[in-house]
Order: C-alpha cells, then structure tokens, then sequence
C-alpha cells in the first residue's frame, strides 16, 4: 500500500485509513447494488454517500496538499457520481463541489486562481500534475461535462476537451490534429486514462462516463437541430445516438425523435417506422403516440389520429412509477426533462384527454368530445390524489394548455351541440359561481398606457393584471352567451333573451380609453360600435389583449346574432333586425352575421337593402378570410359554427336568382 | 382594557436554559385535552391539561424546530433540526409504558424520557427548515445553497404504512435570496426558520381533514380568486403559501405541484410572489373580520371550515401585511393591501377564531382587531366602505411578557378565547379572554365565584410583579450600559480625531535582556500613558499581540502571533501602566527575529452591553444562541490600536566585547541554552579558560565556524543619501560611524559606539552566534559593481555620467547564515524606512545610466526566477536531488546578498 513516491512522510498512515475508507464504501456499495432488490438501493446508497461527505469533508478540513490530492478527487468524484445517481440529476450543488475541489488542486499546487475563473485551464496547463492525479482530474472532467451537458452548455464541455486532450498530446509528444470544434469528434478522441490495480477505488470509471457523454451529446445534439430547424443535421445526429449503446428508454426516445424529424422532413412513412421502433423499446410510452397523432393529423388520418389520442390517454392514465435511482451515471440521468415545446414531451393525462376531447370537438365527433370533455372536468377537480392529480399544466401557467375557465366553456359548447341543454347550463353556472365576482364593473382599456406592462413593482396581487380581468369578462360573458343558448335550445325564450343580454352588458362594460371623447365629438354612434378604434389602438396594445380584443367583438356579434335569432322567433323581427344591424357593424368581416342581416332583410322584404348587403358580401369573399378565424378560441369557434344558418345556400341562390332578374333585361 | 376580562393560569413549567428561551423555534399545539409542546430543545412534551400531569416526554437526536398533529390519524409530525421530520404515533398503547411507571404525577417531569429511535424518521433530510402536513401530502422545505426547495411526497394511508419515504410527487424550486452564510459556515437562516402554511377555497373537501397544525386556513371564495387567480380557484386548488426569511411571501398551487411532471416544466414553475415584507416572515394567518361571518359562527358552533375574509402576514421586526378584497371606485372587486407597523421585534403570533390577531414581543402580548370598526349594523354601508381595513391598528396589550409560542385552543367556550402561551421562563400558561369584552356587564359574585375571582386576581399580580421587576431590571442594565459607552466614546474620539501631534494616550516599547532563572530572555516593556482628560475604565483591554514573523530558512513554518490582553481597571488621567513581556519563547525556546509587536486598546461591547442585551432580549435568543459572532460576537467592540514596534537582530545584539567594562552582560554562550549547560560552561570557564578554549566549542555551531566560510552579506548605499538623512549623527564623526551609530540607535551599545567612534562592531546574536557588521567609505570611486570579493574601496562607477558615486558599503558576517539573514533584513528594513522618508523629503537621485540599472534589475529578475524553479523543485521531488536544489537555491541567496545591492 504505497501511497505514490511523492507522499509526505507526515501522515502515511491516515491517507492509508481514508483511502481504506474509500475503498470500504465504494465496496459496500457494489454488494448493495448487486445483491439488493430496487427498493432497498436507496437505503444503502444514502448511508454510502453519507459515509463518501464524511470522509470528504474530513479531506478538505485539511490544507490541500498534492500527495492527498488524488484521493482526495477520487473521493470526490465518487460522492458526485453517487450523489448526482441518488437525486435523479445533476445539481448547482454539484457544480460548487467540483469548483470547490478545483480551487483546492490549485491551492496545492501554489498556482494563483486564475482572473479569468477558468480553473480547468489553469489546472491541464500546470506542470504539477501527477499521474496519480489525472486519473481522478479526468473522472471529474466527465462529471463536469455531464453537468454541462444538463445545463445546456456544450460549448464549455468541448473547450475544456480541447485543453484536456492538447495537455494529454502535449505530455506524449504526439502532435493534436486541428482543434475540431465538433464536441462528438472530441469526445469519441477523448481518451481517459485507465485506473491503475493501486488506485483508490472508484465508482465509475471516466471510460464508462465517455461513453454515457457521447451517446447524451449526440442526442442532445439531435434535439437542438430539431428545434431549431436544421433537419438534415438533427437526423444525421440522432442517428448517430440512436446506433450507440443506450438504454431503452432513451432509445425509445431517439426513436420519437427521429419520427418527429422525418415527419418535418416530410418522410411520413419512414417516421412511422420509426415511431414503431419506439414503441417496440418502450412500452407504455406517450411521446410516440402523440407523434403519431400529430403524423396522422398532418397526413388527415382522422381516426388514426383519435386512435393515437385515445391510447395516449390510455398510456398516460398509467401511473408511472417514480424514477428509480440511476447507479451509475447514465444516458437518462444526463438528458434533461423534455420541455413543453419539444417532441418528447407526452403531457399529463389530463392534457391529452384535452387534445382528444378538442379534436373530437373540432373534427365533429361531438359524442365523444362530450364525454371526454366530462371526463377532463371530473379528473380536474376531484381526481383521485394517488394518481398524481394530474392537473399541474393547467395551473403552471404554460402557453400549451388553455386556461381552465376555457375547458369549462368547451365543455358546456359541446354540451349544447349534443343537446344536452341541462348539463351545459350546470357547467356554465359553475364557472360563473366561481369567477363573477372577478369580473370588472368598468374596464378601461389603455388606461395611462403603463397599465398593461407587467409591473414589477412588489408583487402585485395576482388579479391587478388587466388583460386577467379582461379574460374574466369574457369567460363570464361566454358563459352567459352559453346559458342563453341552452335555454334558447331548451324552448325558453325569456330566460334566453335575458341571457344574451346580460352577456352584452357585460361585454359592453370595456371601454377603450379616449373612445369616450371620440363618442362624443363625433355622435356617430353605430361607428363607435365597430371595431376599428380598438384597430387603430392595436400598436399600444400587447399581443394578448389584442387578441382578447377580437375575440371580444366576435363575441359581442355571436351574442347579437343569438338574441336577433331569438327575436325572430318570437317575430320581432324589427328587433331581430336592429341587432343583426348591430351585429355587423360591431365585426364588419364576420360572414355570418351579414348572412342572417341578409336573411331578415330579405323576409322583411327589403329586397334593395338585401341586394345591398349581397353584394358587398360578394365582394368580401372575394377578399381574404379575417386572419384571426384560427386564432379564436375553440369554445367561440364551436359556438359559431352552432349558429351557422342552415338555409344558408337556397337563400343564395334565390338571392343571386333576383339579382340576375332586375340585371338581365 | 382587556385585562379586566382574562384570566390567566399556569400549568406547567418546563426546563429553559439560562438565557430564556428562544423564539422561533419552539412550537405549542393543542387537541382536546392533551397540549404538544416544544420548547426549542430536543424534546417533545405531551401534558394533559385535564389532568395537570405530563404524559410523555420525547427525545429526539437534535433541536426540534417544528411541530404538527393529524388529530385524526393520531400521529404528530416533528421536524427535528439536521436530522428531518419524525413520526410518532399517538396511540395510547404505544405509550402504555410510560402510564404504568408514571406514579409521580406531581412532578414536572415523568420518570422516563422516550428516546426516539431513527426508526419513525419518516424524512431523513439534513437541510429541511419547515414542513406542513395536509392530510396524505407532507410539503417540506429544504435549504440549498442558492435556493429553497419545495418537496411533496405522499404519505402512505393504511395499516401497512411501512416508516419509509412515500413516494415524492414533485419539487419545486424558489429563487429567493438566501442570506450569505455566518462566519462560522452555519446558514444564517437557522436564525429565522421559514413559514410554510396552506391556504384552501372553501369547499376543496378533497383537502379537508380536521388538521391540527400552525398552517391551515379556508379563505372566502372572493379573497381566494383575487389573490390566486380564476384557475386555481376554479380548480379548487389549495395554495401553499410560504414565508421566507428574506421577507418574500409565495404561493403556489398545491395542485399544480401534484404530478410529476412539475419537477421537470423548467422555466414555467406556478410560483408567484405575492408581496415582499423586506424582513423575516415568522407568521402567516387568516382572520375572519366581517361581522356577518362572526355572527354566523355565534349560531353554528365553531368550525374550522369557516372561511376567513383577511389574509395577514407578519414580519419579525413589526411590519405586517393584510389582505382583503375591496370594491374600487368603479365597483370591481380588488384586493385591498395594507401594511402596518407594529413595535417588534414580533417573536411569534396567531390568529383566533375571529378577527383579531394575537402577537408577541419581549415585553408585551398584544392583541390587535382588524375588524373595521364602523359602528354602523348595515350590512350595504360596509359594503360601500372605501377602505375595508383599518387604517391604523390599535393593540392591546395583554400584560403577559416574552411569550415565545402561542396557539389558540378550540377548547374555548362560546365568547371567549383561550391563548395557550409558552413564555420565554419555559412556563406554560393559558390565558382565557373574554371576546365580547367592550361591555363588561356587572356579574353578581357568589362565594365559588369570589374564591375564583381572586385566584384569578392574585395570579394577575404575580404577573404583573413579576412583569415590573423585569422591566426595572431591563432599564437599569440600558443605564448602566449607556453611561459605559458614553465614556468609551469620549475616549475613541480623542484616539482617534488629533491626529497630528502626540496621542493623548500612547504606548511606547522599548526592549531589554534581562536575566530570569538563569536564562537570558529578551523582554519587551510596553508602557500605556493616559494624558488624555478622561480615564479607561471597566470595559477596556490593553491588547499586546506579538507576531513572530515566520523564519526565511524553514519552509512550512506559518507566522504565528500571541495575544496578551491585560484588563485596564482603571486608569486615570496622567497615570502610567508598564506591562513586561518575555519575548519569542516559542516552543522550541528559540527567538524568531523580527517580532512584531503592536499595542490596542480594546472595548468589549459584548461585556458591556452584552448583559443589558441578553437579559431583555434573551427572547430573541436566535441572535446569540445560534450565532453570536454574527451580532455580537465576543471580538466585537471598539479597537483603538495604538501603535506597533518591531524588534529585530539589530535590537538584540549584545557586543560582550565592547560593553566588559560598562555593562554586565551575563552568561556570554548561547542565552537560551539549557541553564545546567550554562553552569557547567561557566564553572569550567573559571576552572581554566585556556583549557576551555580547547574543548568547549565542539558543537555544530563551531565545526560550521571552522569549515564553513562564514555568510556575508553586503548593502551599498549612496553616501549623499545617507549624508541627508543622517544629519544628526553626522554632525561631529565621519559618516561610517554615524552609520554604525544609526543603525544601532535603539541597542544599548549605542553609547559605546559613540564614544569610542567606531565603524566595526562584533556582536553576538542571541542564539549566540557571532556577528560582525562593518561599515566602509569609498573615498573615491574604482571598484566594479559586480565584483565579488573583499574590496575595501567601493563606490559605484559607471552608473551615473557625472562619475563614480560616494557609497557605503555595511557589511554583515555571520557563520549562522540564519543570524546573517536577521541582520541584513533588519538593515534593509531601515534603510527602507530611511529611503521612504527621505523621497517624502523630496532629495532628487543622481542622474543614472538606465541601462546600467536595467541590467542589474533583469540580473536580479534571473535569480528571482531561478530562485522560484528552485523552491517549486523543493516542494516537489525526494530527498536526494532536492538536497542538491537547497544548495543551489543557498547559493542563489548568497548572489543575491553579496554584494549587488545599491541603494542611491
């Protein structure tokens, strides 16, 4: 047991102790780790790594020094390696550890820190370094680079390579070749040392980490092409990540991606196959299934594309189990969490029954939509807690999920379409009960200009943002606009036509500022009425309140077009009259609006002011379709395709014939 | 006030250590009949009030910090400090054993004290600071070192609950600022544990379960939906809230953190901040402030469900923040936040069943309404109220100090509260309040009630007195400490504002060899002088700290310093103190020249100030318990250093050749040797001193003498230099000998040398090592810079156009090559001083050839390099070639001294 030639005579005997120590662990653990069932492994590896921060903590009480420096690292490396294995990731903890452990190499070495804060440079460039140390310095260059790696910073893992492997050449006199920028072409040169039979035991050696490196890099790699776009490079690396050694978890992932790509790439059949391989590598996996949903959906396979949600939902529905602990280091510990935005990212059960749910609604198959959409609500409120609750996306605020008043008035929309009237009415009391005390009294758009802007000032109450308090409006008037068309769908007019109004009212409560003295000066009151002051204002608006603002037209012309509908039902149709009028002016590109104007106008037998409106409409369709229509949310779509008019193409047709008659002779 | 209508009675006292109790940490629960009491030790009291006995004592392996019941489940929740959060199970046959040994049922304390075994450690985590429990869900919060994570784990229902973590739903992670850690690396956020509770919409059944714990409140529908958004409120998603020590207030949704996937979605985390107090959290409640709620609960008995329609958040030193929903002027509904200011620091508070808020400080309880007092029945009237909330608050005071926990017992009758409040002494107490007190109605006593009335009086009284004596006793110790300060202020400000001219009150240090049992030590005098008007008094410190500067020649050795700290009772003004100090008696006996030596005056703070602090405030023991040197460490005080001295080689030559006549110099051999070897050295030299010539120096010191050449070392500096600054010496002897005369101004040789006019000294080191120093002219400029050798004419020639520079050349020799080091390091360390006074003066340097200069520099830059090769290869390669590198590296030194320094 010599502990290295340079060893000070002061204190043989404890390095001896500590490196039996070390040793005693590491060796403790391997038995754990082999004869243990997975459920016992964190017991151990909490009372391992206890153990590996003593000793460490003992090591660095001392004053570095070079003869204890390699055992020292390893013992540090190996705390990492079990650390970073026992929490499921690498942390900023784990980084300040190996900065710190750094520091002290240079301490002993009696080299300045460096101005600069590279200390990896400062170290690989320092003539003190012993054989002995690098083995330990380059398991650590691997832990660095996994924590890198994680973190997002390639670019530091392939410079600190590169001055790893120019002091590696530089010591066996073999000239490096130019300095590749490529971080897999430099890990796959990247050659660590081997432990030596004497060396202080290590937990997992830097060769085993290289390869859990590259195998991450590459597919990392892959994933940042694909996101930003550059197809080509993103297939060639995931390839290359998809032929290394990886596990089959990630293999199923690499897979996904690599059907994501093809599909972007346009190679539907070839994503498929891949998709399948994915699935084949892990079952019960719902990134490969919502590819395929989404390769279905492009090529306009409907069902199969239900089919993909459905089992998605199915998979989802499957509580997963908890990561077990990783020991040692691999590709799966290193590859961060999939975000919302990117391809692996399957979702909660939750939001993929909500994707079903909104297709089904969006693709007409309402029964099921209504279901599903019950289902959703059911699992949001009262899901049971040990299936994990899985309604985190909807309060995390993200941008791939609506709001959760929105699922409530897509529910109620579908009700109504299946005509299941009494059902949408409790929805939509439900969401009022909760929300009409947050509605506004008076909402001043653009009031002092500041107001919009997201003030840091400390911390306002949540509900101060306007653009919240404008959302609340319109949920409350939707909910509203809904109830009237239950009771309309219901044969109860009254209650109907106080719904409808009630949501006018309501949205008639936001006023744009400065709109009140153009109202005034100008008199014009049916202009006022129309959108194009909010238009002009559009600049000073963000994005979300201007489209807050469309919708909020689009809205107040449904609910005009509902009640005119039930005016004429009642036969009021001067009523019904003045609130097509009404409607058409307040969302002049709305087709459907002109389209009952036209049709009342028509009955009314004012059949120049009809021929008026025909053709002004026939000029429009001519023009582009409002740029919005996609935008608008699902619940508002699905309430105005509800109120299409039916008799849509003989009132045309009867329309074209009379304009013909007068024009012929 | 409020006193006229409570009542107050001791139940327990418990043990405290001798400062008080701390606030923060300890926690008082209560259910039914049984109270759960912590009081920041590491043990856990069960006492039954029914019964007046203490049911069960807990010990755990470390401070406990925080307690929670699940009334239902029977089972109390600890976070004990470093170590996690504990299970215990309340069952009564788990404590049979203790019921059946414990027949001392007056005692304070049972026979027994449990010890808690690892085992019901349900969350081994070493960082947890805080926990709330709501009903299957543990949320814990766990210090990082940049960040405050939030963790849920599940924990298993059932009989088959195995004591194993249940499985972890998600983690969450705030990026609040963590106080820098103390100086001793303990966080300082043990000082202020963060505050973690759980506020629900009314109505989230899933969530409800009559928990027991210091967190946990229903909020009313339209206060919920404000502060926390239509989502959470449509899903029905109770909302942590947690305070931090930095004083940030956040919520997040408890929903949100229920699945998995939270751990990952990065950047799009539910935190929100909800206001910033700017001081540490240490309380979060709810109150219940509309009338119409509180008349509803006279009907319905009192349930936990009852929403409250005020939110409030409590900071340590007295800002607090309420919430509450208002209508503005255009009728929306806002919430309404306002902040006060309370006297703090708060040490713990709660809230009751209504709308009033129950805090503590050191020396008062005080209970504050936030209920608005409009006095108007009409429900529409408070509607239209502008401002919902009071706009100040006016406590009332309780008259029960230094409280350092409180709870509010449900076990109150209807109209009264009852506070369980554990002081400060570690005395338990309940103080029972009647809560329609505004009209104290005129009670008929009987007899049972007079016996009652005065119970209740005479308690009072204890109260009270005991109050006033504290009180009294806080007030004096202020005095006292106050008039301390004035008078160390005085003092500092005439230290430290004259800087010119003398200080009004000095130290001056001046060195000696003196004789103490038989051996030669070397002792410094300091002596303090008070001119100044005013006297030091009780509180100040004379500090001598004696560094001894680390040796050249030894590697490894570290300078190391002592301190000698002298209490100056009393010294008043034109009074003297002389301290005696032996000089560099390291371990070894050896005197490691130069020594520092530097005088102060210190000012404990903690002495003075110290008592008055801990006995008042001994409450928010957090500062001095935890960390004191943060706050008032035992070094903090007022330091007025009044000067340094070296003594160096020069100082403690003693010249025996010189001074037989004058001087007695004792023993001449080594003074530090051994006191027999002396002896016998000194009889044998009586004996026969020519026999003694032959066999006393056999020693290692002689042998080096015979065969090692002796070290030299030479410095030459310009005669015009030392001319300028030698005025005084110069006056009547050549310049060698003013030079000699100078460089030993502060030996007592220095007369000698006077008189006899001398330029060449033999001295003898204290180790007792010979040194010669000698002091040369150079008439007229010849020599060569860069000879080497014994040249007795030197002047520097070809540096300056103008001809040869005069110089002197001191010369120093010594067959210790230590010794010759000393020496040259104190005559450059004068010159220095010397150089540096004489640029102040403004004396302009001959003209000089610039590339003479530079070559000399560039050779002395060569050896410095080489120097360094040499001391890097030391450190690094075995013995062999690293002997060969010392000798090298010796000779290098040599180079360097001898004789190539010029100072012009």
């Amino acid at each position: 047991m010599s502990p290295g030639p340079t060893a000070p005579q002061a204190h043989p005997g404890c390095l001896r102790l500590w490196r039996e120590e070390n040793d005693q662990l590491v060796g403790q653990w391997k038995v754990a780790a082999q004869h243990s069932g997975q459920s016992l492994k964190p017991q151990a590896a909490h009372h391992v790594l206890d153990g590996l921060r003593g000793l460490l903590h003992r090591l660095q009480g001392l004053p570095s020094a070079l003869s204890v420096l390699p055992l020292e690292l390893t013992v540090l490396a190996n705390t990492l390696t079990l650390g970073a294995g026992l929490t499921q990731r690498f942390m900023k903890d784990h980084a300040l550890d190996i900065h710190r452990g750094l520091e002290r190499v240079l301490d002993a070495m009696g080299v300045p820190l460096p101005q600069s804060g590279d200390l990896w440079k400062a170290i690989f460039q320092s003539p003190f370094i012993t054989p002995e140390m690098l083995l330990p310095l380059h398991l650590l260059v691997g832990l660095q680079g996994a924590l890198w790696l994680t973190d997002n910073h390639p670019g530091d893992l392939a410079r600190l390579l590169c001055t790893v492997m120019r002091s590696q050449y530089k010591e066996s006199g073999v000239p490096l070749l130019e300095p590749t920028e490529d971080l897999l072409s430099l890990l796959s040169m990247w050659d660590p040392p081997i432990g030596e039979l004497d060396a202080p035991v290590i937990l997992q050696d830097a060769r085993s980490l290289r390869d859990v490196l590259l195998t991450t890099a590459a597919f990392l790699q892959g994933l940042h092409e694909l996101h930003v776009g550059n197809l080509l490079l993103a297939l060639s690396s995931l390839q290359k990540a998809a032929l290394s050694l990886c596990p089959r978890p990630v293999l199923a992932q690499v897979h996904t991606a690599l059907g994501a790509c093809l599909r972007k790439m346009g190679h539907p059949q070839r994503a498929l196959l891949h998709l399948l391989e994915a699935l084949k590598a892990g079952p019960g996996q719902g990134p490969p299934l919502l590819e395929a949903a989404r390769l279905y959906r492009q090529l306009g396979h409907t069902t199969a594309e239900l089919d993909s949600l459905r089992l998605l939902v199915e998979a989802l529905s499957i509580p997963q189990d908890s990561r077990p602990p990783l020991f040692p280091i691999g590709v799966e510990l290193l590859i961060p969490p999939p975000s919302p935005a990117s391809c692996l990212y399957a979702g909660t059960q939750s939001q993929a029954r909500y994707l079903l749910a909104s297709r089904c609604l969006q693709t007409g198959r309402n029964g099921e939509a209504v279901e599903q959409y019950l289902d959703l609500l059911a699992l949001l409120l009262d899901g049971p807690m040990s299936q994990g609750m899985p309604c985190s996306v909807f309060l995390s605020g993200g941008s791939q999920v609506p709001r959760v008043p929105e699922v409530f008035l897509e529910t109620a929309v579908a009700l109504i379409i299946v005509g299941r009237f009494h059902d949408s009415l409790t929805v939509c009391e439900e969401l009022l009960s909760r929300i009409v005390l947050l509605v506004p009294q008076k909402l001043w758009l653009g009031q002092g200009g500041a107001s919009f802007k997201s003030s840091l000032s400390p911390a306002p109450p949540l509900s101060e943002n306007p653009s919240e308090r404008l959302c609340c409006l319109l949920w409350a008037s939707a909910a509203h606009l809904f109830q009237g068309q239950a009771h309309a769908g219901l044969g109860a007019r009254k209650e109907a036509l106080e719904e409808f109004s009630r949501c006018l009212e309501l949205l008639f409560r936001v006023q744009p500022m400065g709109r009140a003295v153009d109202q005034d000066a100008g008199g014009d009151k049916g202009q006022g009425l129309n959108g194009d002051v909010v238009s002009s204002n559009e600049d000073e608006f963000p994005s979300e309140i201007c489209l807050s603002m469309k919708v909020l037209q689009r809205l107040k012309a449904v609910a005009l077009i509902s009640r005119g509908l039930e005016w004429v039902a009642e036969g009021q149709d001067a009523r019904a009259l003045q609130d097509f009028l009404l409607g058409v002016q307040v969302c002049p590109g709305y087709r459907n609006a002109s389209l009952h104007l036209l049709h009342v106008l028509w009955r009314l037998e004012r059949k120049d002011d009809a021929i008026a409106i025909y053709q002004k409409l026939e000029s429009e369709a001519d023009q582009q379709q409002d740029d919005s229509e996609g935008l608008l949310p699902q619940y508002l779509e699905s309430c105005m395709n509800c109120i299409g008019i039916t008799e849509q193409e003989s009132l045309l047709q009867e329309l074209r014939k009379s304009l013909q008659r007068p024009s012929s002779p | 006030m409020a006193e006229d209508n409570q009542r107050v009675d001791y139940l327990a006292g418990f043990c405290c250590p001798v400062g008080g109790l701390a606030a923060g940490k300890p926690r008082v629960l209560c259910h039914e009949s049984e109270i759960y009491l912590s009081n920041g030790s590491e043990f856990v009291y069960i006492y039954n009030q029914e019964g007046k006995l203490l049911n069960a004592v807990y010990r755990f392996p470390d401070q406990v910090w925080h307690l929670e019941l699940l009334a239902l489940r029977r089972e109390l929740y600890v976070l004990c400090a470093r170590n996690g959060i504990y299970c215990l199970s309340l069952d009564p046959q788990s404590r049979l054993v203790n019921q059946t040994d414990g027949e001392d049922k007056e005692g304070d304390f049972p026979s027994s004290v449990f010890p808690v075994d690892s085992d019901s450690c349900v969350f081994p985590d070493a960082t947890l600071c805080a926990f709330t429990v709501l009903n299957d869900i543990i949320i814990t919060l766990a210090q990082g070192p940049s960040k405050w994570r939030m963790r849920l784990f599940e924990q298993p229902q059932g009989s088959d609950r195995d004591p194993r973590p249940g499985s972890q739903f998600s983690e969450v992670e705030f990026s609040t600022c963590i106080l820098p850690s103390g100086s001793n690396g303990k966080p300082l956020a043990s000082r202020f544990l963060p505050v973690l509770c759980c506020a629900s919409p009314p109505g989230s059944s899933v969530f409800h379960t009559p928990w027991c714990s210091s967190g946990g409140f229903v909020l009313e529908e339209t206060l919920f939906g404000l502060l926390f958004g239509a989502d959470a409120a449509l899903l029905e998603s109770p909302m942590i809230l947690c305070g931090f020590p930095d004083g940030q207030l956040c919520c997040v949704p408890l929903k949100a953190l229920l699945s998995p996937e939270m751990a990952l979605a990065g950047p799009e985390t539910p935190v929100k901040i909800l206001h910033h107090l700017e001081e540490p959290v240490v309380f979060i409640g709810a109150l219940r402030t509309d009338p119409r709620i509180l008349e509803d609960m006279d009907e319905k008995p009192l349930n936990e469900d009852t929403s409250c329609d005020c939110m409030v958040a409590v900071g340590h030193y007295g800002k607090m923040m309420a919430i509450k929903s208002s209508r503005e002027e255009g009728g929306n509904l806002v919430p309404e936040l306002r902040e006060y200011y309370i006297r703090g620091p708060i040490l713990c508070a709660a809230c009751g069943v209504g709308s009033r808020m129950y805090y503590s400080t050191h020396s008062d309880l005080s209970v504050v309404d936030l209920a608005c007092n409009s006095n108007s029945s009409d429900p529409e009237k408070i509607d239209n109220t502008q401002g919902v909330l009071p706009p100040v608050l006016s406590p009332a005071s309780l008259s029960i100090c230094s409280v350092v926990t409180l709870s509010v017992s449900s076990r109150a009758p209807k109209g009264e509260a009852e506070l369980l409040a554990l002081s400060a002494k570690g005395r338990l107490m309940t103080c029972s309040l009647d809560l329609s007190s505004e009209d104290s109605r005129p009670v008929r006593m009987t007899t049972g009630k007079v016996g009652q009335k005065i119970k209740e009086l005479l308690s009072g009284i204890g109260n009270v007195s005991e109050r006033v004596s504290f009180l009294k006793k806080a007030v004096d110790q202020r005095n006292r400490a106050l008039t301390c300060l004035n008078e160390a202020m005085n003092v500092s400000c005439a230290l430290l504002s004259n800087r010119e001219g003398p200080k009004p009150i000095s130290c001056t240090t001046t060195t000696a060899w003196s004789r103490f049992q038989l051996r030669d030590v070397l002792t410094a005098t300091c002596l303090l002088e008070n001119s100044s008007d005013y006297s030091l008094d009780q509180g100040w410190t004379f500090c001598i700290q004696v560094f001894t500067s680390s040796c050249a020649l030894e590697v490894d050795s570290v300078g190391s310093a002592i301190t000698y700290t002298i209490p100056v009772d009393q010294l008043t003004p034109g009074s003297k103190r002389e301290v005696t100090l032996p000089l560099g008696s390291n371990e070894n006996g050896k005197l490691d020249l130069p020594v520092t030596i530097s005088c102060a005056l210190f000012y404990s703070l903690k002495e003075i100030l110290g008592s008055a602090l801990t006995s008042s405030d001994s409450l928010d023991a957090p500062f001095f318990d935890d960390c004191p040197p943060d706050i008032l460490p035992d070094r903090d005080g007022i330091f007025l250093p009044l000067g340094e001295y070296t003594v160096d080689m020069l100082q403690c030559l003693r010249f025996p050749s010189l001074a037989v006549a004058e001087v007695q110099v004792p023993g001449l051999p080594s003074p530090t040797s051994d006191p027999v070897k002396t002896f016998l050295e000194a009889s044998r030299g009586q004996v026969d001193p020519e026999h003694m010539k032959n066999i006393e120096p056999m020693g290692p010191d002689f042998l080096r003498a015979k065969y090692l050449p002796p070290s030299v070392a030479s410095v030459k500096v310009s005669s015009e230099l030392l001319k300028n600054a030698l005025k005084e010496y110069c006056s009547e002897v050549p310049l060698c000998c003013a030079t000699l005369q100078w460089l030993l101004a502060e030996n007592s040789i220095v007369d000698i040398v006077k008189t006899q006019v001398l330029t060449e000294v033999q001295g003898v080191a204290p180790d007792g090592n010979d040194i010669h120093l000698l002091v040369r002219e150079a008439r007229n400029g010849l020599a060569h810079l860069f000879l080497q050798g014994n040249l007795y004419q030197v002047a520097v020639t070809e540096l300056c156009p103008a001809g040869p520079i005069q110089a002197v050349e001191i010369q120093m020799e010594s067959p210790s090559l230590a010794n010759m080091c000393r020496v040259h390091h104190a005559v450059i360390r004068r010159i220095q001083v010397m150089i540096m006074e004489q640029a102040a003066q403004g004396s302009n340097p001959p003209d000089l050839r610039v590339q003479y200069l530079r070559q000399i520099h560039a050779n002395h830059e060569m050896l410095l390099k080489e120097v360094q090769l040499l001391r890097d290869r030391l450190c690094v390669e075995d013995d062999a070639s690293a002997s060969a590198a010392a000798e090298k590296l010796l000779q290098v030194y040599k180079q360097l001294r001898n004789p190539s320094l010029i100072l012009l």
